[in-house]
């Protein structure tokens, strides 16, 4: 059985809002349970508690009750060096340069300066930052910035990537170059834990999401389980008759439609070319072949957490 | 240990970007302004002017000292709030550092600079009143120069303290109130009150001794009175100008109850700062 890499049992946090002190909850009663080597995507709307949980796992934030557990131990100081983290909006020094913001991360994270001689360039160029090395963070655009902080989240090489909307106000180019490195890290043996909106995204580089909604957990799925994981195909049968049905008796499909002279089966990739070589023996016409289109991770969320 | 110096070395380089040379030239256009009667005067005495002068050095490195002090509260207050503010603390945190590594990296930054300050303003002092042939009392210049740097230490550290609770405007005012207690807990202390003397003996233990400046003993310049007609500090029959008959005596300074000033100084600077160290690891980091 894989480790748990990030454990959170039953978290609630609070906070005290206005003149009168009134108690929101932010998280409440919160499980999750990140493997190790997993994608892992926590997806909500604005304010149902995303960056609270990933703050508390970060130990910035301390829970009002339940615990958070990094790498099977409580979060502490010396855990970090195994997390990379990048804000939503990476905020840094404006009169370091990106060579300097890196640096100075990368000796925050006790990196010596041969490791980071080597891993800064290398860095810099998987972003396709290396024209800006020596310019000053406080002149980068949107995404340049978001790239940099993404930068300095991967350079000491961590564990544990904990990214809050790691694709946000990215460009299509830059986007698909952060879901690149996601997945390569992945492949890597790495865990990432991402929140994000673009439902795109996570159904195409997570293993597993999570939905938050006004702080609770509203739905929790393996990713595999959605459309566009492995892909299902509809085959419609005109002129269907029991001497079809016991043809492809072995071959097991499943039927979302069986009427009299019409059928529609439903069946794998593999399997859809077996079916059609054995369809195409018997007095039945194939109508169609397309492909299933099941409920999408947009389906899901707007029936889980859309609703007001 | 490298973390703290790298935190600290940030703090040098945010300083230098928040253009705070600005406030140097503010500062220092400050003292030209003081020192002008000094330097333009003429007090139809050659001797009385030379002395003048000095004093006006004396005097310049009193206020160039003040500054720095209250330059030293300034960073300081404004060292959480102001990465709070930019939100780069996060990424800070998300870091393997230690509360108290940061909280000192941001002190020993603050200090250094003040520090540095200090040094270039007596650098000047000390060449401006060597061109003047000023007699430096060294003695007082190191005892002097002790309680500034004392004092930078010990407001900068009461201020970054308080920042760990409140924001940086409420910290800077209230390590400004607290450099201009201990007057007060001298005047409660010697009061004929007996609630004012109890407030003045609490207030006694609470509040740290302070900083008193000995800069105007730094220069042995006597006002040359034999230059009026040996009339002393006379001025009635109109030798001696008014505002030179009130220039203050040298200062005699008593060099083994400063040294417990100092001492005491340091230690409340050293407990001040751990309690916001403390403060500060167990404080949540709530960003708006």
């Amino acid at each position: 059985m894989t480790q748990a890499v990030i454990e959170i049992d039953e978290l609630t946090k609070s906070y005290r809002r206005g003149l009168r002190r009134r108690t929101v909850f932010a998280v409440q009663r919160l499980s999750i349970n990140v493997q190790a080597a997993s994608i892992v995507a926590f997806v909500g709307p604005n304010g149902a508690g995303k960056t609270t949980t990933i703050q508390t796992v970060l130990g910035l934030l301390k829970p009002d009750s339940g615990t958070v557990r990094l790498f099977g131990e409580t979060t502490h100081t010396g855990l970090l060096k195994r997390v990379g983290y990048q804000p939503e909006v990476f905020h840094t020094y404006p009169f370091y340069t990106a060579n300097e913001v890196l640096r100075y991360y990368g000796q925050l994270s006790g990196m010596s300066s041969g490791e980071l001689d080597q891993a800064i360039p290398s860095l810099l160029d998987r972003m396709g930052l290396v024209d800006a090395a020596d310019r000053k963070a406080g002149t980068f655009s949107k995404g340049m910035t978001q790239r940099l902080g993404l930068a300095q989240a991967l350079l000491h090489d961590p564990e544990l990537l904990i990214l809050d909307e790691p694709t946000s106000g990215l460009d299509p180019e830059g986007r698909r170059l952060v879901l690149e490195i996601i997945r390569g890290e992945k492949a890597r043996g790495r865990t990432v834990f991402l929140s994000s909106h673009i439902l795109s995204d996570v159904e195409r580089t997570c293993d597993e999401v999570f939905m938050i909604r006004k702080g609770e957990i509203v739905y929790t799925d393996r990713l595999s389980n959605f459309s566009g994981q492995d892909q299902q195909w509809e085959v419609e049968v005109l002129g269907w008759n029991s001497t079809a049905r016991e043809a492809l008796v072995g071959m097991n499909p499943t039927f979302l439609t069986e009427a009299e002279e019409r059928a529609v089966l439903l069946c794998s990739g593999e399997l859809k070319r077996a079916l059609l070589r054995r369809l195409t023996d018997l007095p039945v016409e194939i109508g169609s072949v397309q492909r299933h289109r099941g409920a999408t991770l947009e389906d899901v969320y707007m029936k889980f957490v859309g609703r007001g | 240990m490298a973390r703290v110096f790298l935190i600290a070395r940030n703090v040098f380089r945010g300083i230098l970007h928040r253009r705070i040379l600005y406030l140097w030239i503010a500062a220092i256009g400050l003292l030209i302004l003081r020192s002008l009667p000094a330097i333009f005067f003429n007090f139809g005495s050659e001797t009385l002017q030379t002395v003048m002068r000095q004093r006006a050095v004396s005097g310049a490195l009193d206020t160039w000292s003040t500054l720095c002090i209250a330059l030293a509260i300034f960073m300081g207050a404004s060292a959480i709030g102001s990465e709070v503010s930019a939100k780069t603390i996060v990424s800070v945190f998300a870091r393997p550092i230690r509360r108290w590594e940061f909280l000192l990296g941001k002190w020993m930054g603050i200090q250094a600079f003040a520090v540095l300050s200090l040094g270039l303003g007596l650098l000047v002092g000390f060449v401006v009143g060597s061109y003047l042939d000023a007699d430096f009392k060294y003695n007082a210049v190191g005892i002097s120069l002790s309680q500034t740097v004392v004092a930078i230490s010990l407001y900068s550290g009461i201020a970054i303290a308080l920042s760990t609770v409140t924001g940086s405007g409420v910290a800077g005012a209230l390590a400004v109130i607290l450099a201009f207690m201990p007057g007060l807990v001298t005047y409660l202390l010697d009061s004929s009150n007996s609630t004012a003397h109890v407030a003045g003996v609490v207030l006694d233990y609470a509040v740290p001794p302070g900083y008193t400046s000995h800069y105007s003993a730094t220069i042995h310049a006597p006002i040359p009175f034999d230059a009026f007609g040996g009339r002393g500090r006379d001025n009635r029959r109109g030798g001696v100008p008014p505002f030179i008959a009130q220039q203050a005596p040298e200062p005699e300074i008593d060099y083994n109850a400063e040294s417990w000033t100092l001492l005491k100084n340091v230690g409340y600077a050293a407990v001040f700062f751990v309690l916001g160290c403390f403060i500060l690891t167990r404080r949540e980091l709530r960003l708006a």
